[in-house]
């Protein structure tokens, strides 16, 4: 028990915590209101007719006081003791309130109340839109991520709460290179998380397509099917190299299946970052998957205080912090 | 809060996300369990010469004149269309309680001739050196009419 407290729960830097909440939030805003135009999707859901209407498990429980019939828009009944189908106009509303704060989480305002504005508008509105047939991955980390956040001292430094706790209210500000307790929860536990999912995908790739997948025609095929879909050039271009594209998947296949050796192993993050961020960064450009979230969400894994100290060559000693 | 009762209230967190995600991303192919899901994308394996699964929905009218129809057309996104159209007509488990919302729009589009809805594959196959270009197949039809379908 002392030592799952010590990993998870023992005091580590407040600033990577801190850059790792603006990073985050920023992305989100970013990812959901210009690049996937979130209010253009919502549109289209709600036009859609109820038998689209396919909630997820916790949408539907989210809404189990309210399951008993149907008030959409369309006045139709019947859907179901647990298929509650939100209004336009409620969604809409969620819209606004979830970019505000998504913007004072980012700041640091009222930080931890934020966040929980934030995570709970995200959550429901990624699911609405994922209620109708169709789902992506991109989100789900992120989600988790967020709520992750809301539970620690995010806001503790390089936030306007720490300058209104300072200016306004006279308490002493907190070293920004200090360390505190449950700092480190948010990003040990989404650093896990991305283990998990790309065992899920070595795993899928090994159960659905077998060692077979590690052909090279396997990625040929994807290129040029994305390639012609998104109308990517180079991806059609690239195509047409089978054993470098071979080449690609065996390593695809081994980065996937040992990325978790790089939590026990922090010097190997030297090698498995750049190759995941060159990994996500070729999968926007050639496939046009947009996984901007896992991009921005590698955060995690950079030790921005000490890469700060570093860089200035501060050479203070490094306080612990009590928690509230 | 006290340091004890956090430490067990996050306990109990980290332990129920990592556990879900760790069951779900290994069982489960669906996307009803979202936040937690399987990361299955581009799972399959292909081979020399298989075809391209991408697809075009044409409207079949009554003189058998074939109509491509876009998602603008259907009021949909591409997904949308991809999952709850083209998919089910493929797969044969196509609803027609559900199209009924669209077909409205595009029957009078086409002053009430369609008798049908056909999808194509594009017609590409994958081979050692790249892509190569041949003629759309039929992948999956439904007969429909204007009249009896849209009420």
């Amino acid at each position: 028990m002392q030592s799952w407290n010590r990993y998870w729960f023992g005091p580590q830097p407040l600033l990577d915590l801190a850059v790792v909440r603006l990073i985050c939030c920023l992305a989100t805003l970013f990812y959901c209101v210009i690049f996937t135009e979130y209010m253009a999707i919502i549109v289209e859901r709600t036009t859609l007719n109820d038998t689209f209407f396919r909630p997820t498990f916790l949408f539907k429980l989210i809404h189990l006081p309210f399951g008993w019939g149907y008030s959409g828009t369309t006045g139709n009944d019947g859907l179901g003791i647990w298929a509650f189908r939100p209004p336009e106009g409620f969604i809409k509303t969620l819209y606004y309130i979830f970019i505000v704060a998504g913007l004072m989480s980012a700041v640091g305002f009222l930080t931890n109340f934020s966040l929980a504005l934030f995570f709970m508008t995200f959550f429901y509105l990624q699911s609405y839109i994922y209620s109708f047939g169709d789902m992506h991955h991109p989100e789900a980390a992120m989600v988790i991520m967020i709520a992750a956040l809301t539970l620690s001292p995010a806001g503790r430094v390089f936030s306007v709460d720490s300058v209104i706790r300072s200016w306004w209210k006279g308490v002493e500000p907190v070293d920004i290179f200090s360390d505190a307790p449950f700092a480190g929860t948010p990003i040990k536990l989404m650093q896990w998380f991305f283990a998990l999912m790309y065992l899920s995908a070595f795993f899928a790739k090994l159960t659905i397509g077998g060692l077979e997948w590690m052909n090279g025609y396997t990625l040929q095929f994807y290129l040029i099917q994305d390639g012609l879909r998104w109308g990517s050039a180079l991806a059609i271009w690239i195509s047409q190299f089978h054993n470098l594209i071979l080449l690609g998947q065996i390593g695809v296949m081994v980065f996937q299946g040992t990325f978790f050796l790089d939590i026990i192993f922090p010097k190997l993050r030297w090698i498995y970052i750049p190759i995941g961020l060159t990994l996500h960064i070729s999968i926007y450009v050639l496939l046009k998957a947009p996984f901007f979230t896992w991009i921005a969400l590698y955060s995690i894994f950079i030790p921005w205080r000490d890469a700060l100290i570093l860089l200035g060559n501060y050479t203070g000693r490094i306080p612990r912090v009590g928690s509230h | 809060m006290p340091n004890a009762i956090k430490t067990y209230f996050l306990s109990i967190f980290v332990i129920l996300v990592l556990s879900l995600q760790a069951i779900i991303g290994l069982t489960y192919h669906g996307y009803t369990r979202w936040p937690f899901t399987s990361y299955p994308m581009y799972g399959g394996a292909k081979h020399a010469g298989s075809r391209i699964t991408d697809f075009t929905l044409r409207a079949v009218l009554d003189d058998n004149r074939e109509i491509p129809l876009s998602e603008d057309q259907l009021g949909m996104t591409f997904w949308i269309l991809r999952k709850n159209v083209i998919q089910p007509i493929i797969n044969d488990t196509f609803d027609r309680d559900s199209a009924a919302s669209y077909f409205n729009a595009i029957c009078t589009e086409f002053d009430g001739r369609i008798v049908g809805l056909k999808v194509y594959d594009i017609g590409v196959t994958v081979e050692r050196n790249g892509p190569a270009f041949g003629d759309p197949k039929s992948v999956g039809s439904i007969e429909m009419t204007c009249t009896t379908d849209t009420e």
